[in-house]
């Protein structure tokens, strides 16, 4: 499951591939974890090419969401496609995280 | 078209895959469509992962065995282990409606395997083995006719 973080304008945006699973989350964490704790919580996490997701990357998620906002910042999703997109709706995470279609959208919900 | 098909791989998070590619082909041959096809995935992959974490947590990490049969009206699949008993039908649900702040970031997993599948069963057998059956109803095939791929698709347009 392969992870590109690249900065734009201040954000940090994280493209993810593959499938996240309780294998390969632990990743996920971690690339996440590393740009909070560096105090980059401004986070675009581009779902586009996962075909796959499980609660174990929802978990990795949900924590990165909340270490975001409780330093001020925010998690935006992009892309996800239909299936990822209903296990995230089934989880009640469009509730309580931004999801668009486009990186270029998800990048441009953040105020300046 | 009615098959039976059975995996075993060790409770670890490197079979998930495994797994999951076990459903995918068998539900191939067995002509179930995508949808039905990635629930089953999701829901296997919950009940996997549940094992791996929990049934045999502290423990030397032991097997898991999933079977699938598929029969023309449903397909079901089982999950089989000699973990610790747990039974995911009894699970408390998760609140999904509260503010991030007091959402957990776990407990979401047995949730999403329920919503996957028509029925879960649980069981234990007197040797120690779990079986945690998980029931998906195929569509209904129309009176006088086979069913034309791309029907399930109809409504969505």
């Amino acid at each position: 499951m392969p992870i590109t973080v690249e900065q734009q304008e201040g954000i940090s945006v994280l493209c993810v591939s593959g499938s996240i699973d309780a294998a390969s989350s632990g990743d996920l964490a971690a690339v996440l974890n590393d740009e909070t704790a560096a105090g980059r919580v401004r986070l675009v996490v581009d779902l586009s090419a996962v075909d796959y997701i499980s609660s174990a990357g929802l978990r990795a998620v949900l924590a990165a969401l909340k270490a975001a906002r409780q330093a001020g910042g925010d998690l935006h999703i992009a892309g996800a496609q239909q299936d990822v997109k209903r296990v995230l709706e089934l989880a009640g995470i469009t509730g309580l995280i931004r999801c668009f279609e486009t990186q270029a959208e998800a990048v441009a919900a953040f105020p300046a | 078209m009615a098959i039976r098909r059975r995996i075993t791989r060790a409770a670890l998070p490197d079979s998930l895959d495994d797994f999951r590619a076990f459903i995918e082909q068998a539900a191939q041959q067995a002509g179930l469509d995508e949808r039905m096809t990635f629930d089953l995935k999701l829901a296997v992959d919950e009940a996997c992962t549940n094992v791996i974490e929990h049934g045999y947590a502290g423990r030397e990490p032991g097997e898991i065995t999933v079977r699938l049969r598929a029969g023309l009206r449903r397909v079901t699949v089982t999950i089989s282990d000699h973990g610790r008993r747990f039974d995911p039908a009894a699970a408390p649900r998760p609140d999904l409606k509260t503010s991030w702040r007091d959402r957990r970031v776990g407990g979401v997993g047995l949730h999403l395997l329920r919503s996957m599948v028509d029925k879960v069963r649980y069981r234990t057998t007197p040797d120690g083995t779990n079986h945690l059956s998980l029931v998906k109803l195929r569509p209904a095939v129309p009176k006088g006719g086979s069913t034309q791929e791309g029907d399930s698709h109809a409504n969505h347009c």
